[in-house]
């Protein structure tokens, strides 16, 4: 490592052979994705949903005799739990096994699964990171196919979601490549509130939803009695991906029809529409109230949840996870859960991306296939789903809607409001199930920089004085990036996409998209 | 065997003559030294020349990092860079950032060393240390801790600003994106002064200590010694530190990055953390290949500021001994 | 680095120029006064460190928003939890393994090509130096494949030596200058006597001129173990299938979860982790600091 690269005797090597932690950055990689509640076929193992014993089957074919290792890295956190306790049950299962977990956050995992496939020493099971795609990591040779690894697998394709086994979304060829275990179905911005700050300020939101009005109302109550402690909102506007996320929330919720971030039936961009901006000017409203938490612009999601909890904020828009988290970790504390304040007397319910949450692919390079694929099928047989809910928590539902049931029979008063609020969300359409060339244009697609998530965070701390000019800049920027795109994957790789593919005409956004929907465009 | 001897060396044997037989002699005479040399020079050139040169062909790529085809570009990669405005800001912003945090810290460190270079001073071990504390903490809690700090709403420098009535409102010293680049340079200075204190202090304890009874002895103040036996012996000292913290000053990346993420909106995103963002970013496929050309080109301007400096000093240097002529005589 | 060159006769290299002594009439009084001012002044300094050990002893919410520095009630698990749970204490061992190597490789190398060039004036000699110092300042692009590539390569990767060799290699500018500057002043009577005492080069080099190097061959500890013993990415990487070998740097990282964060573990695991340092600091600084007169003196 070169010296000199650093501040003269420093012991910090550079960006490049250091790269420091970033809370929560690029957090909302999370793609997202799972089934809408389609069909599933009784699992194997026993239904039985409280009892917190692992039933893993006993393997099928050619299970190692020897000593293994098998190893898998994920995003952690709440899946953590899972994994820990998982490990213990299949270790004793397997006195040959030892099951080594490794949760990392998603930055790093972005730097250290590329160089573990270039070493032949990744993970055996690995959530791929953002800045691989699946197809490329197939196209590459990284990853291997699990047919011949899965026990049962024609059995396992029977019975589970076909949302799940997509040709150029999970399938490549005819062969699977990667399984999800949880969904996406989740509600990303759920308000968690400090239920004695919303009392005092007479607010229940649990009996009485907020609206956009009474939220705005509540933020200000609360801070005027708080008088300098305790203040009615706290937004993680240094993690502005989370706040794109809670502006197309709202908007979509106010009626403005949006797959991601396209308009339908027209195929443009959002961001200058007028409830992206009626969205973003509740926001300023509230800032300009000086209901916001103070020093907000430098925080990001996980520095705001301890506020909410020590009573400094009464407010934080933040996804089931949290619930998972003050579940455990803060049993004293007593707060509520709520959807987003509704802008009008319908609103219409938000979408999640159906091809699935927390997926592992099997690194083409494992030595230990058979015994990942074992894992594999037990994760995503009924009982292997129900104790995943068990253990890693609302905050990362299984696919497996039996699962879902079964598994939260436990679960707290607000973590059984999340899972509510995730049944509520419809399923919405996906591009790339539609067309799977989609994925060759996102992989040659150069998102306007900067883009939404930096023009929001810029609004936000008063850097922009025309908003909807701003928004219009992005949404030129991406409307021509998307273009070059396409021009460029058809150039170089073949694609047949166009923007047609990225309009639905047969959607409707108080309803789930399903399978036969594609069919009908 | 024939080693070179001391006298060999004073007598000037490295002066190189024409003949190639003294010159074969003189290699075989030194070759010890080429044996001595052999360790660094072969983990030098494995681990700085090859990576460095191997950075170089990267940043005439278009490559992502990921796949296994590099894609030659030539000098695609550079002009793009040139017409980058985010590039350019950023440059900006660097530089500002080490104009201002740069002599900052140096003076404070200067005062700080010569506070600590006395001898008879017996805690100065103590203080030393504590000074030099933040620079081996790992970087990821110093962003932590700082942010907990400065943050307006409770934390302790913007209460004890508070009391002592300097502000009368907090100050959102990481989350004003006027104010951002400027906080974190203050927690750069802190974080880094201790080395540059020790620097000092080395070049301090080269001045021999007669000079100083000498001085005293002479009745010298405190000042005059200083101007006229510290100042023109550290002097080349003071040449090199300078320019070894600028350089390492334009590089700054972990701090940030721990502490701001490049933000609030782009305030404090030095070129280090522009480069990361192109190299990692997970929205989309990350460019390997663009970010090394933005890092070889950023690395070409430091050069040439780099020479200025030393060209300038050069300069400076001359017109000062012309006028030390002019005035002795 | 110009080593300035001496402008009077170096003194003999086993004594150390002494300090003056202290007067000690006068000199107590002013060492109080300014001890007494520097003290507050030090303590501000490290007010942060003061805030991270007592977040170290706090509970996670507590640390957001407590205003002082002490905890309401010392959590002393946090730190067992550290060792234990998140591994600091097996990865604090491998961190101290790490880096005595890799000091002592650097130490080694950096001095011998130190001693060379400042005292055998060999052919190359100046084409060398200005090619080390260029390397300060030539521009670099990415090179951590490079580099990754390189000890998987030298079938490295998986083991604390490809770690140790990595993070070892690389030119110590800063080191070699400042070893061929001490060097440089040794007298030259020291050849002479160890040629008539038989010994060779080595020898000479390895029994008589190193352990005289001693502030110099502080100074390049400090700097080299400051380097490795935070280093992060490259252990990091070249541990992924054995996370039993990883480093401290990597322990602390991992506190910090994408959604969720053990602050009071990571401030825990960060004061575990200063310690070591400050320590060697504490008992080395003197050797580097005040012996050093003559390693850079001209």
């Amino acid at each position: 490592m070169t010296q000199r690269r650093t501040l003269p005797g420093a012991g910090r090597p550079t960006r490049r052979t250091f790269l420091a932690a970033s809370a929560g950055l690029g957090a909302a990689a999370l793609a997202g994705l799972s089934g809408c509640g389609g069909g599933f076929g009784g699992g194997d193992g026993s239904g039985g949903g409280t009892d917190l014993e692992f039933d893993i089957p006993d393997p099928a074919g050619d299970f190692p005799s020897t000593d293994v290792t098998i190893r898998l890295v994920d995003s952690g956190d709440t899946k953590a739990d899972f994994w820990n306790a998982f490990a213990e049950a299949y270790q004793a299962k397997h006195d040959n096994v030892t099951f080594q977990y490794d949760p990392l956050p998603w930055n790093r995992i972005e730097e250290v699964v590329p160089l573990g496939i270039r070493n032949n020493s990744a993970h055996d099971l690995i959530q791929l990171p953002g800045n691989i795609p699946l197809s490329q990591a197939v196209s590459e040779g990284w990853v291997a196919p699990l047919d011949d690894y899965m026990p049962d697998f024609a059995d396992w394709q029977q019975r589970f979601p076909d949302t799940y086994q997509v040709e150029g979304v999970h399938v490549f060829d005819g062969q699977q490549y990667i399984v999800p275990i949880g969904t996406d179905q989740r509600h990303f911005q759920i308000i968690h509130y400090n239920k004695q700050l919303m009392n005092d300020a007479g607010f229940d939101p649990e009996t009485e939803p907020l609206t956009w009005d009474t939220y705005r109302e509540a933020a200000r109550k609360v801070t005027e009695q708080g008088d300098g402690q305790a203040y009615g909102v706290i937004f993680e506007i240094n993690q502005p991906g989370r706040l794109v996320q809670w502006v197309e929330y709202m908007a979509r919720m106010a009626g403005l029809p949006i797959v991601g971030n396209i308009l339908q039936p027209s195929g443009e961009f959002h961001h200058d529409s007028d409830e992206i901006v009626a969205a973003i000017e509740l926001m300023l409203a509230l800032q300009q109230d000086g209901s916001v938490f103070p020093g907000s612009s430098s925080l990001t999601a996980p520095e705001c949840w301890p506020r909410v909890v020590r009573g400094n904020a009464a407010m934080v828009s933040a996804g089931p996870w949290v619930t998972a988290l003050w579940d455990r970790d803060e049993p004293d504390f007593d707060f509520g859960v709520a959807p987003l304040p509704f802008p009008n007397e319908n609103p219409w319910p938000p979408g999640y991306v159906t091809i699935g949450g927390d997926m592992l692919t099997m690194f083409a390079g494992s030595k230990v296939k058979e015994v990942a694929g074992d894992v594999l099928g037990y994760v995503t047989s009924l009982d292997g789903q129900t104790r995943w809910a068990e253990n890693a928590g609302v905050g990362n539902p299984p696919v497996l809607a039996e699962a879902r049931e079964a598994g939260s029979t436990d679960y707290s008063d607000q973590a059984k409001t999340c899972l509510e609020l995730a049944e509520a969300m419809v399923g919405n359409p996906e591009p790339v199930i539609a067309n799977p060339d989609v994925a060759l244009v996102t992989k040659h697609e150069q998102p306007p920089d900067p883009g939404f998530a930096d023009v929001l965070q810029a609004i936000l701390v008063g850097e922009v004085s025309d908003v909807r000019k701003a928004l219009r800049e992005v949404k030129d920027r991406a409307e021509r990036a998307r273009d070059e795109a396409i021009a460029k994957a058809a150039k170089v790789d073949g694609s047949t996409a166009t923007r047609d593919d990225w309009i639905f005409p047969n959607w409707d956004p108080t309803k789930d998209y399903t399978i036969e929907d594609y069919d009908g465009r | 065997m024939a080693m070179l001897r001391p006298a060999e060396r004073l007598a000037g044997a490295d002066r190189t003559s024409g003949s190639p037989t003294t010159l074969r002699e003189r290699l075989w005479n030194s070759r010890w030294c080429y044996v001595f040399m052999l360790p660094s020079l072969v983990l030098g050139a494995l681990f700085t020349l090859y990576p460095m040169i191997s950075s170089w062909y990267i940043s005439f790529t278009d490559w992502s990092g990921l796949e296994s085809d590099k894609r030659f570009v030539g000098v695609e990669n550079y002009r793009e860079a040139v017409g980058d405005a985010a590039f350019w800001s950023a440059f900006g912003r660097t530089f500002a950032f080490t104009a201002v945090a740069v002599p900052v810290m140096l003076i404070l460190a200067l005062f700080a060393a010569l506070v600590l270079n006395d001898a008879s001073l017996r805690m100065r071990a103590v203080f030393r240390t504590m000074f030099f504390l933040p620079v081996v903490t790992t970087t990821a809690i110093v962003g932590v801790v700082m942010s907990l700090i400065m943050n307006p709403f409770d934390g302790p420098l913007n209460a004890v600003l508070l009391d002592l009535g300097l502000i009368d409102r907090p100050v959102d010293f990481l989350g004003d994106p006027d104010l951002a680049l400027w906080s974190v340079a203050g927690v750069f200075v802190w974080k880094w002064m201790g080395m540059s204190m020790i620097y000092w202090l080395v070049a301090l304890q080269t001045v021999p200590q007669e000079l100083y009874e000498a001085a005293r002895v002479d009745g010298c103040t405190r000042r005059q010694t200083h101007r006229h036996i510290t100042v023109p012996m550290i002097t080349p000292f003071a040449v090199v530190i300078i320019l070894i913290t600028f350089v390492g000053a334009l590089q700054t990346f972990p701090l940030v990055q721990s502490m701001t993420q490049g933000g609030p909106a782009f305030a404090t995103e030095l070129v280090e953390l522009y480069i990361y963002r192109l190299a990692f970013a997970a929205d989309f496929t990350p460019r390997l290949g663009y970010a090394s050309a933005v890092a070889v080109f950023f690395g070409i301007t430091v050069l040439i500021f780099t020479l200025a400096q030393v060209w300038g000093v050069r300069r400076a240097g001359a017109m000062q001994s012309d006028v030390k002529e002019v005035n002795r005589r | 680095m110009t080593i300035p060159t001496a402008t009077e006769p170096t003194a003999p290299a086993q004594t150390i120029t002494a300090p003056a002594p202290p007067r000690k009439r006068r000199g107590w009084r002013r060492e109080i006064i300014v001890s007494l001012i520097l003290l507050p002044i030090c303590l501000i300094w490290i007010y942060p460190f003061l805030w991270m050990v007592g977040s170290s002893l706090k509970t996670d919410t507590e640390i957001f928003g407590s205003v002082s520095i002490l905890p309401e009630q010392a959590q002393w698990e946090n730190y067992t939890r550290a060792w234990y749970e998140a591994n600091i204490g097996p990865y604090f061992w491998n961190t101290i393994f790490i880096t005595v190597f890799t000091i002592a490789i650097v130490v080694v190398t950096t001095a011998m090509i130190g001693y060379v060039i400042g005292r055998y004036p060999f052919p190359g000699r100046k084409v060398l130096v200005v090619l080390l110092i260029a390397t300060l300042f030539l521009p670099e692009g990415y090179t951590i494949i490079p580099v990754f590539d390189l000890i998987n390569q030298l079938g490295l990767s998986g083991s604390l030596w490809g770690i140790i060799l990595a993070e070892s290699g690389g030119a110590h500018v800063i080191q070699i200058m400042l070893f061929a500057g001490y060097f440089r002043q040794l007298p030259n009577e020291l050849e002479e006597a160890a040629r008539i005492d038989g010994a060779g080069f080595v020898r000479t080099f390895w029994t008589v001129m190193l352990p005289l190097a001693k502030p110099a061959i502080a100074t390049a500890i400090i700097l080299a173990l400051m380097r490795v013993w935070n280093s992060f990415l490259i252990p990091l990487v070249l541990t992924l299938a054995q996370p039993e070998l990883r480093t401290l740097a990597v322990g602390v990282y991992s506190f910090q979860g994408e959604n969720m964060t053990d602050w009071s573990g990571m401030a825990a695991a960060s004061t575990i982790a200063l310690m070591p340092i400050v320590i060697i600091f504490l008992l080395l600084q003197r050797y580097f600091v005040e012996g050093v007169a003559g390693a850079v003196r001209g």
